[in-house]
């Protein structure tokens, strides 16, 4: 049984061609000059403040103890993300990015100053809230379909409602077909996102990811970047990622936030004002994951 | 979690202990349990100040110390030459591995009545099971160690031209090394089980701590019956705690070099 | 390395190009080769003590001949004397086995979710359990006199550890990766506990089973033959006694099947419970 990802080109030529046609179909008024971020947003313009997937950080700080002395790992961190936006944060090792995105689901709650989610500040970890992490963290125990479902049993819906939730998920990844299959018998790439499905399955308002790819192969990698542009296109959730990829950064994002190092530091905002799907040999992509380079190695 | 929750979690944890025994003390003394079932803490030390006791105890202990040691050593001998010609020669390993883990499937306690009746009581037959007992694990453990040796180290001999026994001593042997330690402590811990085990099964015919003890409870002393088994207990915990010292300080000089 | 059978190679080869039939007859003979292979050794040592009872170079008393214990293993299931001892020995492995294993599972479940049982009984429960359950035999024979009791607190005392430690350290070595995700998919407690935990434990808890399983085995063995009237420990005490080896290496074999199937049994299920770990994993 092979499960792993197609490895040829031609394969990924076709797989990249269908992106962009999903992209022409769904997409009509995109050949006016409409703005390109537009085109992704549902047709009613919310602003950042509306309810659906607006993120707020103002003034956080992060502070370690040891050994007696205070370690700051976050300082004045400051950022607006506007529904349905996808925003990339970049940094060398050490910046805090993660930290961040814990703050954010609420795995971690020590921190000064306020984080809101759509006006509201957030509590402990909830549904609202969905991430994905570096490795799958799938249950070896479950299907695939047991390991999303697992995102729907906190909700209160039915059975019925639960599997039609799931079935449209496994879908949406491209896993129609392994339902059953075992962690074990998946590919790194299935794997992570079969942990996309579980983290979307529950409708979160905004989804965070955590170097998703980074423990996968650089053909994987390049593959699900489409996948992830793809779902989101669908989806139209708030979408906050961490990477130290810059590239990759630049390819996805509508804005990169660079952090600067120890403490953890909003260093500069560059918005990427390019349409999908993004050429990496366009002159102007070329100059964004310049300039964010130049910024990191400052 | 600071020292100071620490040392209240140990004494919290040496409450239970403490409060079994001063139960103990006491139900004796009110007479809430017959005091010929259960005895006292105190009395179990008693029988200490009989001299023809104290010798009898001793010499006990001695001559189980020495079969514990003669069986242990035959079987470590024995395990390793098997368990290595089992690791190196598949050949060996294939015609004779199977009968091998068959046999060991039968407890080895089961040996005593065919042991007995060939070597009878003596210590001949208790140290031919103390060594039955030390054999299994070692012959397991080298096994899986030599089996275990990665293929490039072997390969690094080759490059080098070393000849087979040298090959065995650099390289296969060292690697070895960690399986064989820890079965050598699984090795020890199976001898002193069977140590007292053949002193149980196989009587009274030679001195030795088991067979002290079971003197006592035919002659209905439970005192000294616990005081035996305290003793046993004893040996048991040292043995236990020096294999894991010992193992600590291979395994740090290990962890240091790699 | 070659396993042909001698004279058969090159005709196999000269009839292939004829006929499917002579290849499958090499491969098929290939394969009871392969399937003999191990039971050559013990055949050969078989032989040769067949040999040394029928020439006399070694007493029958001393060693049966491999034809006698069979002869003996006969008229033993024929008379009814193993099926009815070892039945007394199955049936009290299964009493202790299930009074050990439950309880062992509830102290190791208590152990390994609640820190308070585990600061204080954890320490007493360490130390007691450095100490086999063989040494206490004397002692326990004092207080619970030599019946039935004796062997269900051997038997509970010699599993419930082995179970309730590996229980206790399956639940408490959970990864905290995945109780992370748990909390982030707010999970209730009891969804927590189902999903997540007691999966996860469960190769541990497997582990200890199999343990406890054999040491109850053993320590009945070992009881049967110290002090009882009945049971396979028993009979092979009592083969002892009036110097007939022949029952004695029946009953030996007997401990050693039995032993390996038990065990084998509880994998099997192990297997079946753990599928989705795959095969390879032990």
């Amino acid at each position: 049984m092979s499960l792993s990802v197609p490895a040829s080109w031609t394969a990924r030529v076709s797989a990249y061609s269908n992106v962009m046609a999903g992209w022409l179909s769904a997409t009509p008024d995109s050949a006016s000059g409409s703005s390109p971020r537009a085109a992704l947003r549902p047709p009613s313009e919310p602003t950042a403040t509306s309810g659906r997937g607006a993120l707020q950080l103002r003034r956080v700080n992060k502070r370690y103890e040891v050994d007696g002395k205070s370690l700051d790992v976050l300082q004045g961190i400051d950022l607006v993300v506007e529904p349905g936006e996808f925003i990339c944060l970049v940094g060398a090792s050490g910046c805090g990015k993660s930290t961040i995105l814990r703050l954010i689901v609420g795995l971690d709650s020590d921190h000064d100053g306020e984080i809101l989610l759509d006006d509201r500040p957030i509590g402990p970890p909830g549904l609202e809230r969905g991430i994905v992490f570096q490795e799958h963290r799938l249950m070896p125990w479950l299907t695939v379909e047991q390991n999303i479902a697992l995102s729907l049993e906190a909700t209160g819906r039915s059975a019925a409602e639960r599997a039609r939730l799931v079935r449209e998920h496994v879908d949406l990844v491209g896993l129609t077909g392994f339902e059953r299959a075992f962690p074990r018998q998946l590919s790194g790439g299935m794997a992570q996102r079969v942990a996309i499905a579980r983290g979307l399955v529950s409708q979160p308002k905004i989804l965070l990811l955590d170097e998703p790819l980074g423990a996968l192969d650089s053909l994987t990698r390049l593959y699900l970047q489409q996948e992830l542009l793809r779902i989101w296109s669908r989806e139209r959730i708030t979408m906050v990622m961490v990477t130290h990829d810059v590239e990759e950064a630049a390819f996805l994002s509508d804005r990169i936030v660079v952090l600067s190092p120890r403490p953890g530091r909003v260093r500069r905002i560059i918005p990427v004002d390019l349409p999908h799907p993004r050429d990496r040999g366009d002159p102007r992509f070329i100059a964004i994951r310049q300039a964010a380079l130049g910024e990191l190695s400052r | 979690m600071t020292a100071r929750t620490v040392w209240s979690e140990r004494w919290r944890g040496a409450v239970l202990p403490a409060g079994i025994l001063v139960l103990w003390s006491v139900a004796t003394y009110d007479g809430w349990v017959r005091d010929d079932v259960l005895i006292t803490p105190w009395r179990t030390l008693a029988p200490l100040g009989d001299a023809a006791i104290r010798g009898d105890l001793i010499d006990g202990i001695v001559a189980s110390a020495v079969r514990f040691t003669e069986g242990a050593l035959l079987g470590i001998t024995l395990g390793l030459i098997l368990g290595v010609v089992l690791g190196l020669s598949h050949r060996t390993d294939r015609a004779v591995g199977p009968s091998f883990h068959a046999i060991r499937q039968i407890a080895i306690f089961a040996w005593v009545p065919l042991l007995t009746a060939w070597f009878g009581n003596g210590d001949f037959g208790k140290v031919v099971f103390i060594a039955l007992g030390a054999f299994y694990p070692v012959v397991m453990g080298t096994y899986e160690g030599i089996c275990s040796v990665p293929p490039h180290l072997r390969e690094i001999g080759q490059l080098y031209c070393f000849g087979p026994w040298r090959l065995l001593r650099r390289i296969i042997l060292p690697a070895a090394v960690p399986s064989i330690v820890g079965a050598l402590q699984l090795a020890l811990i199976f001898s002193w089980l069977a140590t007292i085990g053949a002193e149980y099964l196989m009587g009274g015919a030679s001195p030795g701590i088991g067979t002290f003890v079971m003197g006592a409870r035919e002659m209905l002393r439970t005192d000294i019956v616990l005081l035996g088994v305290t003793v046993i207990a004893a040996w048991g915990f040292l043995l236990n705690s020096l294999l894991r010292a010992g193992s600590r300080r291979v395994l740090r000089w290990r962890d240091a070099a790699s | 390395m070659s396993m042909s059978i001698p004279g058969t190679a090159s005709t196999a080869q000269g009839l292939s190009r004829t006929g499917q039939a002579p290849v499958t007859v090499l491969r098929f003979a290939q394969r009871i080769w392969r399937f003999s292979r191990p039971l050559m050794f013990p055949a050969a040592i078989v032989l040769v003590w067949s040999a040394a009872s029928a020439y006399g170079w070694v007493s029958p008393k001393i060693l049966p001949s491999p034809v006698t214990i069979a002869e003996t293993f006969w008229d033993m299931l024929a008379g009814g004397d193993i099926s009815a001892n070892l039945g007394i020995s199955l049936i009290r492995v299964a009493k202790g086995f299930v009074v050990g294993g439950s309880l062992g599972l509830a102290l190791g479940v208590a152990m390994g979710f609640s820190r308070t049982v585990e600061i204080w009984i954890g320490p007493l429960f360490r130390t007691v359990s450095q100490v086999p359950s063989l040494v206490w035999i004397p002692l326990l024979m004092q207080l619970f006199g030599i019946d039935e009791m004796l062997k269900l607190v051997i038997m509970v005392k010699a599993c419930l550890i082995p179970i309730a430690i590996t229980s206790s350290e399956g639940i408490r070595n959970i990864p905290g990766q995945y109780l992370e995700v748990a909390q982030v998919l707010a999970l209730s407690r009891r969804s927590r506990i189902v999903n997540i935990i007691l999966p996860g434990a469960l190769p541990s808890i497997f582990n200890g089973l199999r343990q406890g399983l054999s040491h109850v085995w053993v320590s009945l063995v070992i009881v049967e033959m110290m002090v009882s009237a009945e049971g396979i420990g028993y009979l092979m005490s009592w083969g002892r006694l009036i110097f007939q080896l022949d029952v004695v290496i029946v009953c030996m074999i007997l401990v050693g099947v039995i032993g390996f199937s038990l065990d084998f049994g509880l994998q099997r299920l192990e297997a079946r419970c753990l599928r989705w770990r795959g095969t390879g994993a032990s």
